[in-house]
């Protein structure tokens, strides 16, 4: 079976690493990765801890299809309470770390405690040991992970890491595995800090297991076959997902300006087709090529090379950010961009950069400093504030020097770090802060796409735009009508394929029934697409239940004032609002939850949740 | 009739750099000229198509009827990341 069937628990407290077996019949229930995790969390904690205590627990978790031969099986995720949100945090990585660490042996790495001191953990296959991490405290993830590598003599090693927006407790803080991919919602960095935890390093020898190889690879075969002549599959190799600028702004639904306006007026000079423009400088455009993680027949991810001549990257100690690096993405190039007014290509890839270096979630730092910029513009901070920054919405050099400050925790970039809705009620304005749950929102406003209004309103982290995918509907119609449906599903899919190693995005190419021989030939028992959907959906419940125990059920089901009360201004949604009222009921309805929004008795049988 | 066509992130048959524009019979509907435009996509997809920044659903394409200086925008059925 795929299922290494083994727990590394490290007590950081005690300095213990000890290996115990995987609880089969949660496994069974909650398959891996997202569902696991959180069923451990939830079993271990009480939901109303402070985030960065040492009774919150750090759950690195792979999936039971991560590191198999199964197209897109790259897939780890780190849980815990999030310091953001106060909700369950899940957060999700690809690039090669999750597929080691399955291969080392482990499903899991569940943290608990608080080091007295900077530790990092070492995993060689069934070896594990806590190193001093003393000389590596408070200096960046690039630097660190080369390090550890050379230390340890294996440049095959894959590391995850915190850069220093972690160590100093930066809420918007990501854990940052091979360089430049991330689990990056919800703050995860920040409880990998408070611990004391700097990095994992792990190389794994062992392989996977799979019950009936012939016929895993005959699944496995069945669905790359499906996937790799589709145009979707195609489009996203070749333009990745930053092929969504375009999309959002012709449609209405760029958020811009921190969400007060949802269209751009700068978008060709930092969209998809702009990264492929030579420059005049060296002649060379930005984008460099395409990169794929563990297992990976898409490669939608993006590798780029800023203009050598741009001036925060000259300099002989700036070498490190002239060489080929990740992104843009979309959800970036939006929070960077359009969310604070700039179109300067080379300070959204520098900013970028400096997010990867010192592990920030470039979603939630761009929202947050658009957040600042409108409280800067309002006059509810001034430069006295920023220590002289003019934070005005489209001043490339104020991104560049927050997100200097940001990363290294430093002036007000502390401030920044609280995250956006923490620092407007800081500032006396808590409606400035586009989020929900505590979470900013990615690069879809709510008012044009009402499936994402939904999606986003029910989100268990917090805002977010892959925790289900109304996308094509909402792009074909501005409607509400069978937007709950479609989020439901995608939700309870996305619940499922969080907890399987795989990625989301084939997407609607490989449907549940796609998805269950996969899981039919590497797990016990039998699996049907009704069995791995049925998964999604206690999967989904479950989290619901926690963050009601935590405060954040129902009552946080919705939007800023500003998504509910003040219509689009332009666009496919002009003189529209949300409409998150006329979707809740019927989709609480579909869930089987009460009209108040709390899972009902039958439901909770039904999923072996009472 | 004229109109103006922007094509984003689909291989267009028509318009191989995704801009131009299209002299048209009147009455012509979406569905039409969005065959003309020869776009790569997959035979179940169904790919937004915005006339003067409305979205057209697909039910609805074939009694769409362009008119003279409208804008088309097309884009693939894209998801987020």
């Amino acid at each position: 079976m795929s299922w290494q069937g083994k727990i590394l628990r490290v007590n950081l407290s005690k300095g213990s690493c000890v290996s115990e077996p995987l609880n089969m019949g949660w496994a069974e229930a909650y398959l891996g990765q997202r569902g696991l995790g959180s069923k451990y969390l939830i079993e271990e904690t009480e939901p109303t801890i402070d985030p960065l205590s040492p009774e919150n627990r750090l759950i690195i978790a792979t999936g039971p299809l991560t590191g198999t031969m199964a197209s897109t099986g790259g897939r780890w995720s780190v849980i815990c309470k999030s310091p953001l949100t106060n909700a369950l945090a899940c957060s999700n990585s690809g690039g090669y770390f999750g597929a080691e660490l399955k291969n080392a042996g482990w499903d899991m790495v569940i943290f608990e405690g608080k080091a007295e001191k900077p530790v990092y953990l070492e995993i060689k296959d069934n070896i594990a040991l806590l190193h001093d991490a003393s000389a590596y405290w408070g200096r960046s993830v690039w630097e660190i992970e080369p390090e550890l590598k050379q230390k340890h003599g294996d440049p095959q090693a894959r590391v995850a890491s915190i850069g220093r927006a972690g160590e100093s407790l930066a809420r918007i803080a990501a854990v940052i595995n091979d360089l430049h991919r991330a689990a990056g919602r919800s703050g995860v960095g920040a409880v990998m800090g408070s611990k004391n935890l700097k990095a994992i390093i792990v190389r794994g020898t062992g392989g996977v297991s799979v019950k009936d190889p012939a016929r895993f690879m005959e699944a496995v075969r069945a669905a790359k076959d499906k996937l790799d002549p589709s145009e979707r599959r195609f489009r996203l190799g070749k333009f990745g997902t930053h092929a969504m600028m375009d999309a959002t702004n012709s449609f209405g639904s760029l958020p811009t300006r921190n969400s007060r306006e949802l269209q751009f007026e700068g978008v060709n000079k930092i969209n998809a087709k702009a990264v492929t423009v030579p420059r005049l400088s060296d002649g060379k455009p930005n984008l460099i090529g395409a990169k794929a993680c563990f297992g990976c027949t898409i490669a939608c991810g993006r590798m780029s090379l800023i203009d050598p001549t741009y001036k925060p990257v000259a300099g002989e100690d700036k070498a490190r950010y002239r060489k080929g690096t990740g992104g843009l993405e979309y959800e970036n190039a939006y929070a960077f961009g359009p969310m604070c007014g700039i179109d300067d290509l080379d300070a959204l890839m520098y900013a970028n950069m400096v997010c990867n270096e010192d592990g920030l979630d470039t979603i939630s730092f761009g929202a947050t400093l658009s957040a600042a910029m409108e409280l800067f513009e309002t006059g509810a901070i001034t430069t006295e504030d920023t220590g002289g920054i003019d934070l005005s919405f489209g001043n490339a050099d104020a991104l560049i020097a927050m997100v200097e400050l940001t990363g290294k925790g430093e002036g007000f970039g502390k401030d920044i770090g609280l995250g956006s809705k923490r620092l407007c009620e800081k500032y006396g304005h808590p409606e400035f802060s586009m989020t929900v749950r505590g979470q900013e929102f990615p690069g879809y406003e709510p008012r044009a796409m009402k499936g994402m209004a939904l999606a986003y309103a029910t989100s268990n982290r917090g805002a977010c735009h892959l925790r289900a995918a109304p996308f094509v509907p909402d792009f074909t119609k501005v409607t509400t009508e069978g937007k709950a449906e479609v989020v439901k599903f995608t939700q309870d899919k996305n619940a499922l394929v969080d907890s399987s190693g795989l990625c989301t995005f084939p997407g609607p190419v490989w449907d549940p029934e796609d998805l269950a021989p996969k899981f039919d030939a590497a797990l016990p028992g039998k699996w049907t697409a009704e069995r791995i959907m049925e998964c999604g959906e206690r999967i989904w419940t479950m989290e619901r239940l926690y963050n009601t125990a935590a405060g954040l059920g129902p009552e946080a089901d919705t939007l800023p004032d500003r998504q509910l009360k003040e219509p689009a201004g332009s666009g496919a949604a002009k003189g529209q609002t949300a409409e998150l009222e006329k979707m809740l009921p019927e989709y609480y309805e579909l869930r089987g939850w009460t009209p108040q929004g709390h899972p009902a008795k039958q439901t909770l049988q039904r999923l072996g949740l009472a | 009739m004229k109109i103006t066509v922007e094509v984003h992130s689909i291989a267009c048959g028509t318009f191989p750099s995704g801009e131009g524009t299209l002299d048209l019979p009147d009455k012509t509907n979406l569905s039409t000229v969005l065959k003309q435009l020869a776009l790569k996509t997959d035979p179940d997809e169904i790919y937004p198509a915005l006339v003067n920044g409305t979205p057209i659903p697909p039910e609805e394409r074939d009694q769409t009827f362009l008119k003279e200086g409208d804008h088309l925008v097309v884009f693939p059925p894209i998801e987020g990341g």
